[in-house]
């Protein structure tokens, strides 16, 4: 990688926590709590992942208010509490709810009548999340919102070192957030995908995923105008692949060439080896399909002593926001050394030929690897670093 | 970067020479100005394993396929080395309500599944990568101004980092009566829909249209979804014809 590019602030919040040290203390304590959904009536019976306690003001999608809560964490961090203002700064956000009017009430106002009440239309408008950041944090370079379904999060990320190394950008607002909905609630359900209980991610007897809801943004900053602040993060952001499946709208491929394509350009460009990975926080949605791919990879490209872990039996799936989230708790198991156990997983599954962590585990080593998977057959392999 | 294929459907037709004749004819600014005739996105392409594709899907994918075709791509040997960036404001929204209208009609259990998958926005860009076999880096990304701008500006970063060596940069959008109501609620002025397609690289293709860099001022002052990328087009167009 030709200009290094540096974490110098990391914030998050999802069903685990309202920030990294709640979500930290959760995931140390291998605790979690899926329940029916509260946000919005349903005769179904899905568990989900909710934010507890958190509320968006009025005239703001909610979406949106979890990425702004998870920005102030990682701007504080870094420094940039005040905004962005004259910075050579960008925005690139992934997200799936926040890019439609999903809004039941106002559609049946609209259908009945013909007309309906502007409100939720401009919340709607108001809502794109690169751009209601842009105009919030004053950012006057790029801007962007990633729609690529479960992999948003991660390809804003990939996004963001594009535009730091094309020299568009010294610092970019990078990651991604959904909220909790009934329509893709309603969606996963339809698909088959959404298990009863609560998920197992890469266990023998997975069912299927809960869904949930969460918002996580890194600051991502060439490493010279970083050291140049007087910033001492030591993690990096080293390579980010991606590849498509070209195989199915919603399945993914199941040899995972489109995901073992995305990793090796990742680690290409980190200039690393598969051994020097240290773990990994898998996309694990404990689906059917999507862990038997994974798992497969795993074993065949790692080893199965890869040591590997899926954290949504902690914070559920967050669509948009997941390999954002996902990102950071990479970067957070390197920091912290170490990581937490696979929540949910039981018993292992033979045709995968590996296993998760089952114990919070002590991590050595510089690198870590996030995968995302997405509908469409999109593949997104990010790599963190913390330098020792 | 160069601009060496171009993909375009639009209510005067299929290809750029649809847009030539709009222009001869000096129907440009009406180019945007209505909705694209159904038999336009009729194409045998669509009677297999697309045949699930929505109206937003096929804009896409004719375009795009189009596009290669124009630029004599052959997606089997440069199947890696080909990116896609779909640029769009309001994505797939017909599949978006017909969905919630499923959800209104039946029962939650009972809606359907084909139309959910259909309803995110990068369907198109699975139904392009999949029927070309591109198996590059794909993305879709939506704001509700100046979308294609960076979406090109996002293509040639990649090209100079040598992700790949070709992107499929486009930016579709589709018209409905609810989506004029929310964003034009006072008909003061006309929308349009249509899917425009560029094949960008470095390399010294045989055909090469236009360099990027010195089509800029064609698009900067625009706002609207896609006319950004249909004033590019129509700029080439000029400039070749």
């Amino acid at each position: 990688m030709s200009t290094p590019v540096v974490i110098s602030g990391m914030g998050a919040i999802c069903a685990a926590g309202k920030n990294i040290e709640e979500i930290s203390a959760s995931f140390s304590a291998g605790q979690r709590a899926p329940q029916l959904p509260t946000l919005f009536s349903t005769a179904l019976d899905y568990p989900v992942f909710e934010v507890k306690g958190f509320s968006a003001r009025a005239g703001i999608m909610r979406t949106l208010a979890l990425a702004f809560t998870a920005a102030a964490e990682a701007l504080t961090e870094a420094g940039f509490s005040q905004g962005l203002r004259g910075m050579r700064a960008g925005v690139c956000l992934g997200t799936t709810v926040a890019s439609q009017l999903n809004n039941e009430s106002w559609y049946t106002e609209y259908k009945n009548t013909g007309s309906a009440s502007r409100g939720a239309v401009d919340i709607y408008l108001k809502g794109n999340i690169a751009e209601a950041f842009s105009e919030k944090f004053e950012i006057s370079g790029p801007a962007l919102t990633v729609v690529n379904a479960c992999s948003s999060g991660s390809d804003a990320i990939g996004v963001a070192l594009s535009w730091l190394q094309f020299g568009l950008c010294d610092i970019v607002i990078a990651g991604g957030a959904d909220e909790l909905n009934h329509v893709p609630y309603c969606g996963f359900g339809a698909l088959g995908v959404a298990s009863r209980q609560p998920c197992m991610p890469f266990d023998r007897d997975r069912s299927g995923l809960n869904l949930g809801e969460g918002a996580g943004i890194l600051v991502l900053e060439k490493e010279s105008s970083a050291r140049k602040r007087g910033s001492r993060s030591t993690l990096y952001v080293t390579g980010c692949g991606a590849a498509a499946d070209a195989y199915h709208l919603t399945a993914p491929r199941p040899d995972a060439s489109g995901l073992e394509m995305a990793v090796r350009s990742a680690l290409s460009q980190s200039g690393i080896k598969e051994s020097d990975i240290a773990f990994i926080n898998a996309h694990g949605t404990a689906t059917r399909d999507n862990d038997k791919a994974e798992g497969r990879l795993f074993a065949r490209m790692f080893g199965p002593k890869v040591k590997f872990i899926s954290t949504k039996g902690f914070t559920g799936h967050t669509l948009g926001a997941a390999g954002a989230l996902e990102a950071i708790f990479a970067a957070l198991g390197l920091k912290k050394g170490w990581i937490p156990a696979n929540i949910g997983f039981a018993n292992t599954d033979e045709e995968l030929g590996v296993a998760p962590l089952r114990e919070k585990t002590v991590i050595k080593g510089s690198y870590a690897l996030s995968t995302s998977l997405a509908f469409g057959g999109n593949n997104a392999a990010l790599i963190i670093e913390q330098k020792r | 970067m160069n601009i060496n294929g171009i993909g375009i459907i639009c209510n005067y037709g299929r290809g750029i020479d649809a847009v030539k004749s709009a222009l001869d004819n000096g129907q440009a600014q009406e180019i945007l100005s209505s909705r694209v005739n159904d038999d336009i996105l009729k194409d045998k392409i669509f009677s297999k394993d697309a045949r699930r594709s929505d109206r937003f899907d096929r804009m896409a994918v004719l375009a795009a396929l189009d596009a290669l075709s124009d630029a004599g791509i052959n997606c089997e040997v440069e199947n890696n080395d080909i990116g896609i960036i779909l640029a769009t404001s309001f994505g797939p929204h017909v599949t978006t309500f017909r969905f919630l209208d499923d959800i209104l009609t039946y029962k939650e259990a009972d809606v359907s599944p084909i139309l959910f998958s259909h309803s995110v926005h990068n369907a198109a860009v699975s139904y392009i990568s999949s029927l070309a076999g591109i198996r590059g880096p794909t993305l879709t990304v939506t704001r509700f101004s100046r979308v294609f701008d960076q979406a090109l500006i996002l293509a040639k970063a990649w090209l100079e980092q040598k992700k790949v060596r070709f992107v499929l940069v486009g930016a579709v959008d589709e018209l409905s009566c609810i989506m004029e109501y929310i964003v034009n609620p006072k008909a003061s002025s006309e929308l349009g829909e249509g899917s425009v397609f560029f094949i960008v690289s470095e390399e010294k293709c045989s055909k090469i249209y236009s360099q990027a860099d010195s089509l800029t001022s064609c698009f900067a002052s625009q706002t609207e979804p896609i006319q950004s990328a249909f004033s590019c087009a129509a700029a080439i167009v000029l400039k070749i014809h």
